[in-house]
C-alpha cells in the first residue's frame, strides 16, 4: 500500500483518519487518527491530537498523543501535550513538555 | 534520517504528497508542490502546483489549482490557473474554469466551463489575478504557455455574478435548452 | 483545406454557402460555409475549420472543428476539436474536448457515481 506522505510545502488544515501510514514533513493541523504508523520528519510540523498505533517524531508535536504501541521522541525533536502510549522512547536531546502516561 | 530500527517503521524521502487510498482527510489541504489522492479529501484543496486525483482517489471539495487532472472522482468546483484535464474513467460534477480543459472520451463531467482566456469573464476571480489587472490585452495566439495567462477581467459587480459569469447571456439559451428537457438550469449550482 | 474532415459526408455545405432556418436531415453533412437557426439531424454533423453554425443542434454525433454557438444535443458524442470554438449548452453520453479548443457553456454527461457518495450529496 502507498504510504500518505504530506510533503514540507504542504498545509493540512483539518483532520486525517484511516488505516496507512503516515509521513509527515509538512504542517498538519487539527486532528489525526490512524491505525498504523506516523513518522513526523524534522520538518514536520503537527499541531493535532494524534492518535495511532506508532509514532516517532523527529520534528514538532502539539497536541496530546495516544498511541496504542509506542510513542518515540528522537533527538532534536520538540513535543508539548501529553503522551500515552504502553512504550515511550524519549532520545537525548528531545525536548518535550507534558504527561507521560504509560498505563496504556 | 528516518529511523530504521522497528520493521513497520516508514522511511521515505519523496517530495511528492501523496493522501493515499487508506487515507481520509476531512478539511482544507493548501501548499506548493504536487499532491497525489489516491484516497478521499472532502473540504478544500488550495495548490500552487499540480493536483492528480488518481482512479481510486475521491475528492469532495472545492479545488484550485494550477493544474488538475482527474482520474477518479470530483464533486466540487474546480479552478485551474493553467489546465483541467479529465482523464478516461474520470467522473467530475462541478463548475470548472480554467484556460486549457481537456475531456477525454471516457470521461464523465456535469457542470459549467468557463474559459479564462484572453479576457473572457474570470470566475470567481481570485486575489492573486484581481492584482495585476492591465486592461485589455490582445489575445494570447494560443492557450499553450502559462505566462499568458489571461487578461483580468473587468470586475464584476458582486461574488454572485463572478461566481457564474455565464449566466447573465444565459436566459434565451436557457430557454432553448429547456425544451431539450433538461430538468435543471445549466448554471445551478451542482452541490448542497 | 480541410485535412482532418473524413470523406465519407454525404452532404456538403461549401464555404460560400449559408443556410438560414431550420435543417433537417437523415445523413451525414459537412459544413464549410454557414448555418443559422436549427439543425436536426439523424447522423453525423462535422462543422469544418471554415464552417460556423449559430444554431441549436439535435444530432446522432458532431465533430467540430469551426464555430459553433447555440446548444448542442447528441444522442451519441460530440467532439470539440483544437481550434474550435463552442459557445453553448452541450449534452451527450460522452463530450470530448480536445486541448486547445475554446468551449464557454454547460456539458451535461451521465456522470454515475459510486452508492455512497451519490446518496451523501442527494438532499
Amino acid at each position: 500500500m502507498a504510504n500518505t506522505v504530506i510533503g514540507s510545502t504542504i498545509v493540512i488544515d483539518g483532520e486525517i483518519t484511516g488505516d496507512e501510514d503516515l509521513v509527515v514533513q509538512g504542517t498538519v493541523k487539527g486532528r489525526v487518527s490512524l491505525r498504523e504508523n506516523i513518522l513526523v520528519e524534522e520538518s514536520g510540523v503537527l499541531e493535532a491530537n494524534v492518535e495511532t498505533a506508532t509514532i516517532t517524531i523527529h520534528g514538532t508535536v502539539t497536541g496530546d498523543i495516544q498511541a496504542s504501541e509506542r510513542a518515540e521522541l528522537k533527538s532534536n525533536c520538540r513535543v508539548v501535550g501529553d503522551i500515552r502510549a504502553p512504550r515511550i522512547l524519549i532520545a537525548d536531546g528531545a525536548s518535550f513538555k507534558g504527561n507521560v502516561d504509560m498505563d496504556g | 534520517m528516518a529511523s530504521r530500527q522497528s520493521g513497520s517503521i516508514i522511511t521515505t524521502t519523496e517530495a511528492l504528497t501523496i493522501i493515499g487510498q487508506g487515507i481520509h482527510v476531512h478539511g482544507q489541504i493548501h501548499g506548493e508542490e504536487d499532491l497525489r489522492i489516491e484516497g478521499r479529501v472532502e473540504g478544500s484543496i488550495s495548490l500552487t502546483e499540480t493536483v492528480h486525483v488518481a482512479e481510486s482517489g475521491v475528492v469532495v471539495a472545492t479545488v484550485d489549482a494550477r493544474d488538475v487532472v482527474v482520474s477518479g472522482i470530483v464533486v466540487g468546483n474546480v479552478s485551474a490557473t493553467n489546465s483541467v484535464s479529465l482523464e478516461p474513467g474520470a467522473k467530475l460534477i462541478g463548475d470548472i474554469s480554467t484556460p486549457r480543459l481537456i475531456i477525454a472520451d471516457g470521461a464523465a463531467f456535469r457542470g459549467n466551463v468557463a474559459m479564462t482566456e484572453g479576457g473572457a469573464p474570470v470566475p470567481r476571480a481570485r486575489a492573486t489575478a484581481g492584482a495585476r489587472s492591465t486592461g485589455s490585452r490582445p489575445r494570447p495566439a494560443a492557450a499553450s504557455s502559462a505566462s499568458a495567462r489571461p487578461a483580468v477581467a473587468p470586475p464584476r459587480p458582486g461574488p454572485a455574478s463572478a461566481r457564474h459569469p455565464l449566466r447573465v447571456r444565459e436566459s434565451a439559451r436557457l430557454r432553448a435548452w429547456r425544451r431539450f428537457g433538461r430538468r435543471r438550469p445549466p448554471a445551478a449550482p451542482m452541490m448542497r | 483545406m480541410v485535412s482532418s474532415v473524413p470523406h465519407s459526408a454525404a452532404c456538403i455545405l461549401g464555404q460560400q454557402i449559408t443556410v438560414r432556418g431550420t435543417l433537417t436531415g437523415e445523413e451525414d453533412l459537412l459544413v464549410e460555409g454557414r448555418v443559422e437557426g436549427s439543425v436536426s439531424l439523424a447522423g453525423h454533423l462535422i462543422v469544418a475549420e471554415s464552417g460556423v453554425v449559430e444554431a441549436d443542434l439535435d444530432v446522432q454525433s458532431i465533430e467540430v472543428h469551426g464555430e459553433v454557438r447555440g446548444d448542442i444535443v447528441a444522442s451519441q458524442s460530440i467532439t470539440i476539436d483544437k481550434g474550435a470554438q463552442v459557445t453553448g449548452n452541450v449534452r451527450a453520453p460522452r463530450v470530448i474536448i480536445h486541448d486547445g479548443a475554446q468551449f464557454q457553456g454547460a456539458v451535461e454527461m451521465d456522470v454515475e457515481l459510486p452508492e455512497g457518495l451519490a446518496r451523501g450529496l442527494t438532499r
